[in-house]
């Protein structure tokens, strides 16, 4: 279980705690006792693998900064050194964790500051403070377990706390500060399980422009212009495209006249958000809900990565009851508050971002092509060798093992086992008993792009047998015989080895019944208890539709 | 204004509501006159205990324009305290607030 927590704060963190287990009801909490922050990390072995957040006054562990806060002449130098110090003790800690989250560091209503001065280079209080979280973040970066959440976020939006409170009861915040807190990081639990959401589906009149197209023509949606619904809008699609890049993908959902509503999108000169910005769409005067289900059924996308954006209730409650895995939020009827209520969806969080997730949308692009080469050609393996797709064969590396870290967090129909593995627990499984492990991870492209890195399978012979460890497939490559390579490689690791069998148990989830199906259709034969079986009797060719490099070996 | 104690229990309702946020779901005050605030009987500690005196205090403020102290050690501490239940803290509140 990834949702154990343990607290550590030199103050009163007891609130924290109960916005957590409200927010998540499956959730353990522990907390440090009060003030014991350095005794606490420096412990051997204490918080049995949880994830540790460590929220702290910047001047009870970098002491030099009670000078800066006295507004004395302080040393730079040794602000920076003891940083570094407590970036070496938080790195230590983390190497026992499963994560770390620190809290970056701010300065509280009390502090006197310099004034004019405050971002001056050696005096300012702001200045210093700048410095100490961009160095602390750069001597934590490359650890990737370790992330530094943003308290600014959490206590810009908030009410402040009652002083009488501070002083009673050592919280120095408000609830809704905690409030904030316990929601960034859920979230940050969600995206670290590959839970988070990863499509947001769109309607359009009033949604994404002001007025109904059907009516008023082109011309007579309200977006962009010299009036601030106009501009409400046009900003709201700012911020969408904004979390394109970071690899959420949009889709539109709307009742409107398909040719209309694309005109638009294309040609509307305020629109920022184009065709291209879409993974797809659903246009037409069906019922919402069958849409959004048959949208997500060509994306390869489950109901609970989807969150659905519509004005009309009426029509969110009927999507909220027809598909209740999609998130539908209650959403304002001023288009004003569109891109706050957008930013408070607290559900988009991303583990780490990928050339793979950059390029997601352009990805679906492509596949929407293939789809279209697809409904053209005569049978699977014409169109399949149609699309030239050549696959790339790499060992685990150092360029690749984020978006394989990636694709163990995230990936849910086509995973044999779910094993959730942090980068660390990747290498740890590979490096013991090396000899007898074996790591593929698989890239696609074809003529109409790169798919990116989208499989992984891990082997290890045990007792002569070759045990499929993983199985991994991202579903954008499905359906295309990536799947029967990667079996293929299973069998070439099994002849290497002179092994005699090969053995895959696979771990129902509610969401990997495909991956069943992989193994039931395959040479593989179901024995018992979700373990499928296959000898080393057959000669076992890679599919011939793929052009194969292997870079391996 | 002339408030009644079912006013009060209102007044204190709401500030449960707002402070069970905060608190682990087992630890959530029931909205009933006679759950326990003080004692072994009641779900919360003394941390959650002041942090609902003082958002009572609060909203007292707001409501009435008057300011009063309910973390007073004696109220809370003392063998009869008024503060046991939260029927008993609506009729104190209703003796002391004008």
């Amino acid at each position: 279980m990834l949702n154990k927590y343990h607290l550590i704060a030199d103050f009163n963190i007891e609130p924290l705690k109960g916005f957590i287990l409200n927010l998540d009801r499956e959730a353990e909490v522990s907390i440090s006792p009060y003030g014991q922050v350095m005794q606490e990390i420096y412990k051997k072995e204490v918080f049995d693998n949880k994830n540790v957040i460590l929220w702290t006054f910047i001047q009870s562990v970098i002491p030099s900064f009670s000078e800066v806060l006295n507004l004395n002449k302080y040393s730079e130098k040794n602000c920076l050194q003891e940083v570094k110090k407590y970036s070496e003790a938080i790195i230590n800690l983390s190497k026992k964790q499963k994560f770390v989250f620190l809290v970056s560091w701010t300065l509280e209503d009390s502090i006197s500051s310099y004034g004019l001065l405050d971002w001056k280079p050696d005096i300012g209080v702001s200045y210093i403070l700048a410095k100490i979280n961009i160095y602390l973040s750069d001597l934590l970066s490359k650890y990737n377990n370790i992330f530094i959440l943003n308290s600014n976020y959490w206590i810009q939006n908030a009410d402040k706390v009652a002083p009488k409170i501070w002083y009673a009861t050592k919280v120095p915040y408000s609830p809704s500060v905690f409030d904030n807190a316990a929601k960034d990081i859920y979230s940050s639990y969600l995206a670290l399980n590959g839970l988070n959401k990863k499509i947001i589906i769109l309607d359009l009149d009033n949604t994404l422009w002001g007025g109904v197209v059907g009516e008023l023509g082109i011309e007579g949606v309200n977006i962009g212009g010299h009036n601030f619904i106009g501009e409400a809008y046009q900003e709201f699609q700012r911020a969408l495209l904004a979390l394109s890049n970071k690899g959420i993908q949009l889709a539109i959902v709307s009742k409107n006249d398909e040719i209309v509503a694309l005109e638009v999108i294309q040609e509307h000169d305020a629109m920022v958000l184009r065709k291209n910005n879409f993974s797809g769409w659903k246009i037409n005067w069906k019922d919402k809900a069958s849409n959004i289900k048959a949208l997500l059924d060509e994306l390869n996308l489950g109901t609970s990565s989807a969150i659905f954006i519509d004005d009309s209730p009426i029509e969110r409650d009927w999507v909220k009851k027809s598909l209740p895995e999609v998130l539908v939020p209650d959403w304002p009827d001023d288009p004003a508050l569109y891109v706050r209520a957008l930013a408070e969806l607290n559900c988009l969080h991303t583990a780490t971002i990928s050339n793979e997730d950059r390029n997601r949308t352009k990805m679906y692009v492509a596949e929407r092509q293939r789809k279209e080469i697809k409904k053209n050609k005569v049978s699977l393996d014409d169109w399949l060798i149609s699309l030239n797709t050549k696959v790339t064969i790499h060992a685990l590396n150092n360029n690749n093992i984020k978006r394989v870290t990636q694709l163990f967090n995230k990936t849910n129909q086509l995973n044999l086992k779910t094993r959730r593995l942090s980068e660390k627990e990747i290498l740890k499984w590979l490096n013991e008993n090396k000899q007898n492990k074996k790591m593929h991870i698989i890239e696609v492209e074809d003529r109409l792009g790169s798919i990116g890195l989208v499989g992984i399978i891990s082997l290890e012979l045990v007792n002569k047998e070759v045990i499929i460890e993983d199985f991994i497939l991202s579903c954008r490559a499905m359906g295309r015989k990536i799947e029967h390579l990667m079996l293929s490689l299973a069998y070439i690791f099994a002849k290497e080895k002179e092994a005699k069998v090969i053995k895959a148990e696979f771990i129902p989830t509610k969401r990997n019944r495909p991956t069943y199906d992989i193994f039931n259709d395959s040479i593989f034969k179901y024995s018992k208890d979700n373990i499928f079986l296959s000898k080393i009797d057959a000669q076992i060719n890679f599919p011939k539709e793929l052009s194969i490099e292997n870079k391996s070996i | 204004m002339n408030y009644e104690n079912e006013n009060f229990i209102e007044l204190i309702y709401g500030s449960i509501k707002e402070v069970n946020k905060q608190l682990a779901p087992e630890n959530h005050l029931k909205l009933k006159v006679n759950e326990y605030l003080v004692s072994e009987k009641s779900p919360i500690d003394s941390l959650g205990l002041i942090t609902l005196l003082i958002h009572i205090e609060g909203e007292i403020s707001k409501n009435f324009n008057q300011n009063i102290n309910l973390i007073e050690e004696e109220l809370i501490t003392e063998v009869d305290t008024p503060f046991e239940t939260i029927g008993s803290l609506a009729e104190w509140l209703k003796d002391n607030v004008k």
